[in-house]
């Protein structure tokens, strides 16, 4: 089913649906969040709003924007509120890494700190495209930008990505 | 298309995100080029790297917040089996009246079990 009908079902209030977009949605707003916030926690919290925001406005969705930018909008205002402190409890934002046993942990704390190398808009360029699936377009529209700047922040994020993590 | 338009497609043919069109174009220029080409070899190492360094996962437990301040948490799940057709309930303790979802296999026709 394509993400508009699951839309407009979450509208009328079915819980499938909406249980189903959040499968389809949650780590990806997660890892966006945490590209963003660089805390768990708090991206965490960006994941929990911005599917409660999904429910209580799915049916103010008018369908002219994609799925995905509508969503990924929501969780960037919602990070951007998170930033700023305006939301309740609020914390600093902690840069560290975790100490994570699991395998491929040594290369994801070497990409993490590639991705952390490069100026904020570069890496939410970098983080929507690989990790969230969106197109060019879609991330100019949540990122607010014409399409050309997406992509000259794309080219200059790859060739630092490619310099730092010598592929 | 020239090289300047191809090297700013080549990371998003890499992330999978091109359209069709824009796809078939870059390649039919990469066809005749070989420093976009090895343009190409890096992205698709990147993308590659990126996939592998184990991307972030939200902790399993991070539906239970959300499903408890919109569709109400399952308090009761039932998985009848094929014996009887299939069927299989959610209990949700929504925070209005209690609400039963779910789906009644019959005869290979999905029937919802709207609110009860
Ligand atoms: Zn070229």
């Amino acid at each position: 089913m394509d993400d508009r009908k699951l839309v407009a079902e979450v509208a009328d209030g079915d819980a499938r649906a909406f249980r189903e977009l959040y499968n389809r949605y949650a780590d990806r707003v997660f890892r966006y969040a945490l590209s963003l916030l660089r805390d768990r926690h708090l991206a965490e919290e960006v994941v929990q709003e911005t599917m409660v925001a999904l429910w209580k406005g799915a049916g103010r969705f008018e369908g002219r924007s994609l799925v995905s930018t509508w969503i990924f909008g929501i969780a960037r205002h919602q990070a951007f509120r998170l930033l700023r402190g305006e939301a309740k409890g609020a914390r600093e934002p902690e840069v560290r890494d975790e100490p994570d046993p699991a395998p491929g942990a040594e290369l994801a704390v070497r990409v993490r700190r590639a991705l952390d190398k490069l100026p904020p808009e570069q890496r939410e360029v970098v983080v929507l495209a690989f990790y969230g699936g969106l197109s060019y377009a879609e991330i100019a529209q949540v990122q607010g930008v014409p399409e050309g700047t997406v992509k000259s922040r794309m080219f200059h994020a790859k060739k630092k990505l490619a310099e730092v993590l010598r592929l | 298309m020239t090289c300047d338009e191809a090297r700013t497609h080549i990371p998003f043919y890499a992330a999978q995100t091109l359209s069709e069109d824009e796809g078939n174009a870059l390649v039919a220029h990469m066809a005749g080029c070989p420093p976009c080409q090895a343009e190409l070899v890096e992205a698709l190492k990147l993308a590659h790297v990126l996939r592998r360094a184990r991307a972030p996962r939200l902790p399993p437990g991070a539906w239970l917040p959300v499903a408890a301040r919109t569709v109400g948490l399952p308090v009761l799940a039932l998985n009848v089996g094929p014996a009887l057709g299939g069927v299989q309930i959610e209990v949700q303790a929504s925070p209005g009246r209690p609400r039963i979802t779910g789906n009644l296999a019959v005869l290979g026709q999905k029937i919802p079990i709207m609110g009860i």
